[in-house]
């Protein structure tokens, strides 16, 4: 049976166990490197920059973390602290500010494309905030408290980018729906 | 309240969320955990407990000898008084309104760039979780 995260916490904290840390690592690299991919917007290699920083910075911390939210949603929040000091530091280099692909492009309803595309597309035509709250709520699996609580942003504020995002997806979608 | 055009007919919301919550594939990991533990900072040594006793030894020893070579305890009390004095006029001087505002500007600002340059610079329920 595996060991819990927790388990493994402790085991890296009090016997500075860097295997256990590495199982927690291992554990938590897709989820935390998805995020961060998302937030650059595709770009890999500033993406696992961010991360390692995001897990070295983790381990550092390690012995504080309180278990008052799960550790995952702890990294998220940590991942998204070290881009947004990274966004603030490097701003022209970074892709962040014009996220929105040209008009006229999404959905495409061409035979050949599949629902799949059209979605990833369609995320993109959202503001930056709705795009990271729907993958923070439904890639990453987040309660909204979570994610009001990650983001730094009133509960009502996360509840209405969900709202509105998934309005303009629907518009966006609508070629996919049988009913329209 | 949200504009009637944003409320969403349910069957629509069901399969929209359907669709966003199908998992992305997983990263693989080639070799990214690796690099993160050969970039952690190196564990401390835990001492080991005979160089504590050895410490503590030492200290007790060194205590010892110096009480023995005191000799006779000699009077402190003057000592003890002017003592008393200087700290009853740092007292004052540091509960001058001008003392005060300088070290709350001072104190301030620092609190200020270290908050600014902290890798630990988050919103403040996260910073709770350290």
């Amino acid at each position: 049976m595996n060991p819990s995260d927790a388990a493994l916490i402790s085991q890296a904290v009090a016997a500075g166990d860097p295997a256990a840390y590495g199982e927690l690592v291992l554990r938590h690299q897709s989820a935390v490197r998805q995020f961060l991919r998302h937030l650059a917007r595709g770009d890999a290699a500033l993406a696992d920059d961010l991360a390692q920083d995001t897990f070295v910075q983790a381990y550092r911390s390690l012995a504080g973390f309180r278990g008052d939210s799960g550790f995952r949603t702890w990294l998220l929040g940590i991942a998204h602290n070290r881009w947004r000091n990274a966004r603030r530091q490097q701003r022209p280099q970074l892709p962040l500010d014009d996220p929105r692909v040209p008009e006229g492009s999404v959905p495409a309803a061409a035979a050949n494309s599949d629902l799949r595309h059209d979605l990833t597309a369609a995320l993109r035509q959202l503001s930056p905030d709705e795009q990271t709250v729907l993958h923070l709520g439904y890639q990453q699996g987040l309660t909204h408290p979570e994610i009001a609580t990650l983001l730094d942003l009133p509960l009502g504020t996360v509840k209405t980018h969900l709202t509105r995002g998934k309005a303009k997806l629907r518009e966006l979608l609508a070629p996919w729906n049988p009913n329209t | 309240m949200e504009p009637e055009h944003l409320i969403p007919p349910s069957e629509d919301d069901s399969r929209l969320e359907a669709l966003l919550r199908q998992p992305a594939s997983p990263l693989p990991d080639h070799g990214f955990t690796a690099r993160v533990l050969a970039a952690l900072p190196p564990p401390r040594a835990p001492r080991s407990q005979a160089r504590m006793l050895a410490a503590v030894a030492g200290g007790l020893a060194g205590l010892l000898v110096a009480l023995l070579s005191l000799g006779p305890t000699p009077d402190l009390t003057p000592d003890v008084a002017m003592l008393g004095q200087a700290l009853l006029a740092l007292g004052t001087l540091c509960f001058d309104p001008t003392v005060m505002l300088a070290v709350g500007v001072a104190a301030g600002s620092m609190v200020l760039v270290l908050w600014r340059n902290s890798p630990l610079n988050t919103p403040a329920s996260v910073r709770n979780w350290f």
